[in-house]
């Protein structure tokens, strides 16, 4: 920090992903994400972060447990801030009970940010570009469409066994009332499944 | 000798990609195999330079939980 020239050539690109838990309620993860949007850009005693894009990925499920939970809230930051800042960033979302796992990398000084939807969107395009390949490959290409077609047959399915129980069993309400739920339930979770949405 | 198995061209070179970025789990998922594994350049023809960044990348996106260490399901 010998000139002023320098520090100016200090302020780095910096991206900043983290998953909160969401357990803790939606509410309450924005108050969290606000909590680290004003960490990042409230004024410090000399300098202060700007945030030149977000992206709210929204609940996503893990592909491995971390905390015991499947699920994640994940949000993107990027920023530009000094270098010093960051360890004090880091040091704070470290010690955020709510925050699953968060990571600051830096960011190439070409980097322009790219959103999930815009992502998946080209990756989409890219699929659609290239039928005669999923002919040849049979089994691997269709994995995309898969899961989509499962859980509707799942649907189906569901609403079938309800259908036969409902007028066969009378006896036995508790049990009836249990799957009720338990459909009730999947059908929640397929329904809250962003992958779907796709 | 043919320098990788399916003679095929470095996909980054090609486009003159700058930055790898591990956000994108389309791109990544086409580089890890179906266990989960970082597949070799000399299948898929990476160029050194840009294998090391997909490393990178593979890797990040797999401390995030958004793709796993070991066996996907997906």
């Amino acid at each position: 920090m010998s000139n002023n020239s320098v520090l100016n050539e200090d302020v780095k690109k910096y991206e900043l992903m983290l998953i909160v838990d969401p357990e803790i309620g939606l509410d309450s993860i924005k108050k969290r994400l606000d909590d680290v949007t004003k960490m990042i850009t409230k004024k410090g005693k000399e300098a202060k972060g700007e945030i030149f894009f977000q992206d709210d990925w929204g609940m996503r499920d893990l592909s491995y447990s971390i905390k015991k939970r499947t699920k994640g809230y994940y949000m993107v930051f990027d920023f530009t801030c000094e270098p010093a800042l960051i360890k004090d960033f880091d040091r704070t979302l470290r010690l955020e009970n709510d925050v699953l796992r968060h990571m600051i990398i830096t960011l190439p000084f070409a980097y322009e940010p790219k959103s999930l939807a815009v992502m998946m969107e080209e990756a989409a395009k890219e699929e659609a570009l290239k039928p005669p390949r999923e002919d040849k490959k049979g089994g691997r290409a269709p994995m995309r469409p898969a899961p989509v077609a499962a859980p509707v047959k799942k649907e189906e399915k569901a609403e079938v066994k309800v259908e036969k129980k409902a007028p066969a069993k009378k006896e036995k309400e508790e049990k009836k009332e249990t799957s009720m739920e338990e459909v009730d339930a999947k059908l929640k979770s397929i329904i809250d499944n962003p992958d779907l949405n796709f | 000798m043919a320098k990788n198995k399916y003679n095929k061209q470095c996909p980054f070179t090609a486009n003159g990609v700058k930055y790898i970025d591990f956000k994108d789990i389309n791109l990544l998922r086409k580089y890890t195999s179906q266990y989960s594994k970082i597949v070799p350049r000399y299948y898929t023809g990476v160029n050194l330079k840009y294998q090391k960044a997909l490393a990178v990348a593979i890797k990040r996106a797999r401390f995030m939980g958004l793709l796993s260490f070991v066996r996907g399901q997906r």
